[in-house]
């Protein structure tokens, strides 16, 4: 068995059905058993909306850090809303059919359970060091955590900073480069300008990493907007047909499309699951590297703006997913990249703008998982690695528009499915760590910081 | 700088200093101990008191208590009764100046003087008004009957607002100290310090659970509060005019932590700018 066969046979496991199956299931414990959820429904979601939207107007002011709690949120959501929500999610309908959509949403419900834990331990487990600066992530929180489980972390943080090269630096510049490329951009060019923004960006540290989130993001949200409202309008009148099909194909899309559209609960219930998880990266253990960073009085506070995060990729998967259902473009088949194409056609700026808006996409998702990545290799190698691991990033940057190292980047996508494994086992074994801090958070006490 | 604290009759030959120079804290060295010691080595000088509110000397010419002077501002006491308030004094930098003379005697000197100050001693002992008497007397914040006589009623009328000091420099000195012994004893006055903590500008910032009538800062302001005030202290949230009970809680610099009930109370929500002050 070769290495290329050995990497395509544990990818199949690790993007497997029963993979997101598990994913869900562990999702569920936490929302159902640690954070309760349900316990008290309509104050968990007037505390999530205080804590986060509720928030915005502070998002200035930290609690004395290096970045404010919202600046954490924007860097992970910076990396969370990438490609995956507009090809990606075209790709989920395309498979799965309407049905797609309503599992992704199950997903994404369980999902808030798995983020808001990763958040929470996140920021419960970091180390601070002498000069005021933190790091955090699973790597901490498996290592602080679990003692005896070690290896986990040390797993964890090599999957996360290798695939961080690959899925989070190579594919995303390659996205770039392509969305870039019929706008007559050269990819060489495009290169050089992606290693040195990437450069730049991470040189500065988290400071300089969340001041980019805090505007590509906002910058990210507009773009969909100016990209997916036309659409809305044009597409208005079918958006009720479209929801009605999205639950009727859920549980039965043979009879409710038809046995001729070829779709089948399974494959409605595997794409929906798998852009429900790993479209908001829930569980992969990726963006509490991000959330460990923010300086609050609690960790539970900022486990709520994991679920904002959720939120917000929540509602970009859904826009996307209606207006490409209520188009009625997702009967004709075909690729994600000839659907997206497609679904422009009818906007009234065309194929730039989506081309814009998956270029801006990509970019942000870029320099978060080199955010990401550093701090992985930061806790394997130490801080000395940091500029190195900066330089090669930036490297691989200038090479993704060129395209090639398809086997890296075949290898780099199955670690970071790879990463989930550990994080989930974390997950699981330090449930009850953030069922205490919910309940003291909910009881007024203060946070004691573990030794 | 070296200090010489109640060391007496060693040459002073350091720091520029005339021979004889004294210097100390009377917690330290107490007063009627002090000019007891001075009046057996047959000085002659000033010796000079001053605390925050208060300044008081006494000058000796060759061993004997020749005038003693006690002012706060305009207000001022001369003679034995300045005697009498200066032997209460727990606390307070000292410093005696040699071969200064008086403007003026307003004491003879000879046994008298340290009767004098042995009486007013024993009766200091016996009363326990607070050692820092910049602090103000106010009337309790909580309801309570008490019985008083006309003399401690009408003193009670005229001292709310006012500091210790300033209710003791006036004639009959112990007999106004015994009146406060008896009304702060009584619960019928408060003894608080004059809090000048500037206003603090903070956020609102939501602590979820049970109970009310808590605020919360961040225990790096609580602490520099504390060490302001010396004395148990409530916040005031200004404009609202609500007085709450204030706890330090860690991690939370420029926040105040309401709990949800007085967030409700005070139409309060996360993010409000709220300006604060301690209040004892």
């Amino acid at each position: 068995m070769d290495i290329l066969t050995l990497n395509e046979y544990l990818n199949r496991i690790v993007y497997g059905f029963p993979m997101k199956l598990f994913f869900l299931l562990v999702g569920a414990y936490l929302v159902i058993f640690q954070i309760r959820w349900f316990s008290a429904p309509l104050r968990m979601l007037r505390v999530s909306f205080s804590e986060t939207l509720g928030a915005i107007r502070e998002r200035t002011y930290g609690f004395g850090g290096q970045i404010t709690p919202f600046q954490a949120a924007m860097v992970a959501l910076s990396a969370t809303v990438g490609t995956g929500h507009l090809l990606g999610m075209l790709a989920a309908v395309l498979l799965g059919g309407p049905g797609a959509v309503f599992w992704m949403w199950l997903g994404y419900f369980f999902g808030t359970g798995t983020k808001f834990a990763e958040a929470t331990l996140a920021v419960h487990f970091r180390r601070r060091f002498a000069d005021g600066s933190v790091s955090g992530g699973p790597m901490y929180y498996l290592y602080r955590g679990l003692p005896r489980l070690r290896f986990l972390a040390y797993f964890f943080a090599f999957f996360a900073a290798v695939a961080a090269f690959g899925i989070g630096n190579l594919s995303q510049a390659g996205a770039v480069g392509g969305a870039l490329a019929p706008l007559g951009a050269p990819p060489a060019l495009v290169g050089l300008f992606l290693a040195l923004l990437v450069g730049v960006v991470l040189g500065g540290g988290i400071v300089r990493v969340a001041r980019f989130a805090q505007v590509v993001v906002p910058l990210k949200l507009l773009l969909f907007l100016v990209a997916v409202v036309p659409l809305l309008v044009l597409y208005g009148a079918q958006i009720p047909e479209a929801l009605a099909l999205v639950f009727r194909a859920a549980f039965s899309p043979e009879a409710a499309l038809g046995g001729a559209a070829g779709y089948s609960l399974f494959a409605a219930l595997n794409a929906g699951l798998g852009r429900g998880i790993f479209a908001n990266e829930a569980g992969l253990g990726s963006a509490p590297i991000a959330h460990a960073q923010a300086q609050v009085d609690h960790p539970v506070r900022q486990g709520f703006w994991g679920v904002t995060e959720m939120f917000v990729s929540f509602l970009v998967t859904s826009l996307t997913a209606l207006t490409f259902l209520a188009s009625g473009l997702w009967r004709e088949g075909g690729s994600a990249a000839e659907a997206a194409s497609a679904l422009f056609q009818a906007h009234p700026l065309g194929g730039p703008i989506l081309a814009v808006t998956v270029a801006v996409f990509a970019l942000g998702t870029m320099v978060s998982w080199g955010f990401y990545g550093e701090e992985a290799a930061a806790f394997l190698f130490g801080e000395g690695i940091r500029w190195p691991y900066r330089l090669t990033f930036a490297v691989l940057a200038f090479v993704g528009p060129l395209g090639g190292l398809e086997a890296f980047l075949a290898i780099s996508d199955t670690l970071n499915g790879l990463m989930a494994i550990p994080n989930i086992l974390g997950l699981i074994l330090l449930g009850p760590v953030v069922g205490r801090l919910v309940y003291g958070f909910f009881r007024g006490e203060p946070w004691i910081p573990p030794r | 700088m070296v200090k010489r604290e109640g060391m007496l009759g060693e040459p002073s030959d350091y720091l520029g200093q005339p021979q004889g120079y004294l210097e100390g804290n009377l917690a330290e060295f107490p007063f009627v101990a002090l000019v007891g010691a001075l009046m057996s080595t047959g000085r002659t000088g000033r010796l000079l008191v001053r605390t925050p509110y208060l300044e008081g000397e006494v000058f000796l010419r060759g061993g004997q208590v020749v005038h003693a002077r006690v002012w706060s501002g305009e207000k001022g006491l001369e003679g034995e009764e300045a005697l009498d308030l200066l032997s209460g004094l727990k606390r307070a930098p000292y410093r005696f100046e040699p071969e200064v003379l008086p403007p003026h005697t307003t004491l003879l000197g000879g046994l008298a003087v340290p009767a004098r100050l042995s009486e007013a001693q024993a009766l200091w002992q016996g009363l326990s008004l607070p050692s820092d008497w910049g602090y103000v007397l106010r009337l309790p914040t909580k309801g309570g009957q008490v019985e008083l006589g006309p003399e401690a009623l009408r003193v009670l009328a005229q001292v709310e607002g006012k500091r210790i000091t300033e209710v003791l420099l006036a004639p009959g000195v112990l007999r106004l100290a015994r009146i406060l012994h008896t009304l702060l004893g009584m619960g019928a006055l408060e003894a608080v310090p004059l809090v000048e903590v500037p206003p603090a500008s903070l956020l609102v910032l939501p602590i979820y659970g049970p109970g009310s009538g808590v605020a919360y800062v961040d225990e790096a302001l609580y602490a520099e509060w504390a060490r302001a005030i010396r004395h148990a202290f409530r916040l005031r949230l200004k404009r609202l005019e609500a007085l709450m009970e204030v706890r330090p809680r860690p991690n939370i610099p420029g926040r105040l932590g309401l709990l949800e009930e007085d967030l409700k109370r005070l139409r309060l929500r996360r993010g409000d700018k709220v300006e604060v002050v301690p209040e004892v």
